[in-house]
């Protein structure tokens, strides 16, 4: 094999590059620091877990359509697991927040860990709000008749059209589940590639 | 048993609420908060099992 500083090809470089960030020991370690034993830690992965099954779920419906737990118990159930799966998404990373921030996890050139995470919140709100007005029912016309005038008054509503089902259905299995993914993929390479935070320091230390 | 945590827990009738000046919440979010937040006080007070080794 030739080294990566001198191959011709980028497939190379960047093979290089992500062999020097990210050695295999640092991306799947079998060991983690003492500290890291402690329930605060399992949120995150807690988190993953449960969009696992969101996504898994979502596939699901996305096979019979997104009107098929309306006059289907099959329907139903995996509509329930779909919405109860989100619901504990946004609880255990609320509460993965929670405790990153009370930690300062961006210590330690984390900044782009704790951002990257940040902007994954924000989308899978996003994403959620797409998942409700997709419900095909009155709550979904409800949500959307309450959030258009406020989101074509921030000038969106140019290519965010509340009141477009087909549009809003695509952007919450499509777009919005893709860049979600995108950025807790990246969050989950940094936290490899820079460690997880060790706790605030007692006292005199310094972070 | 199970009818008395339906009458508390029921989706499906009226929501209620608590309104307080300019505070508004539904009582199944307040719920939903205060348990989350219960979650993250036992998630720093519960020691973890097997922890405490340094690797």
């Amino acid at each position: 094999m030739i080294p990566p500083d001198r191959t011709p090809t980028w497939t190379g470089r960047v093979r290089g590059v992500a062999e020097a960030a990210l050695p295999p020991e640092r991306l799947l370690p079998d060991t983690q620091p003492a500290y890291v034993a402690s329930w605060i830690y399992v949120f995150g992965v807690l988190t993953l877990a449960a969009l696992f099954v969101v996504l898994v779920s979502g596939a699901v419906i996305a096979l019979a359509g997104p009107a098929w737990w309306h006059g289907s118990t099959v329907g139903h159930f995996f509509n329930s697991v779909h919405l109860w799966g989100t619901e504990l998404f946004f609880a255990f990373m609320v509460v993965h927040l929670w405790g990153k921030f009370f930690m300062a996890a961006w210590r330690g050139r984390r900044a782009m860990t704790w951002i990257t995470g940040a902007v994954a919140f924000l989308v899978s709100i996003a994403t959620a709000f797409t998942g409700y007005l997709t419900q095909q029912n009155f709550d979904s016309q409800w949500i959307g008749t309450q959030a258009k005038d406020g989101l074509n008054a921030s000038g969106v509503g140019a290519f965010f059209n509340v009141l477009n089902y087909g549009q809003m259905l695509l952007w919450h299995v499509v777009l919005l589940p893709f860049v979600v993914c995108l950025l807790i993929g990246g969050h989950v390479l940094l936290v490899r590639r820079r460690g997880v935070v060790p706790p605030l320091p007692i006292g005199d230390e310094k972070p | 048993m199970f009818g008395l945590l339906l009458s508390v827990f029921s989706l499906d009738g009226r929501p209620r609420y608590i309104h307080t000046g300019w505070f508004l919440i539904s009582v199944a979010n307040l719920v939903v908060v205060l348990v989350m937040l219960a979650l993250f006080a036992l998630a720093i007070a519960l020691p973890f099992p097997h922890g405490g080794k340094d690797e």
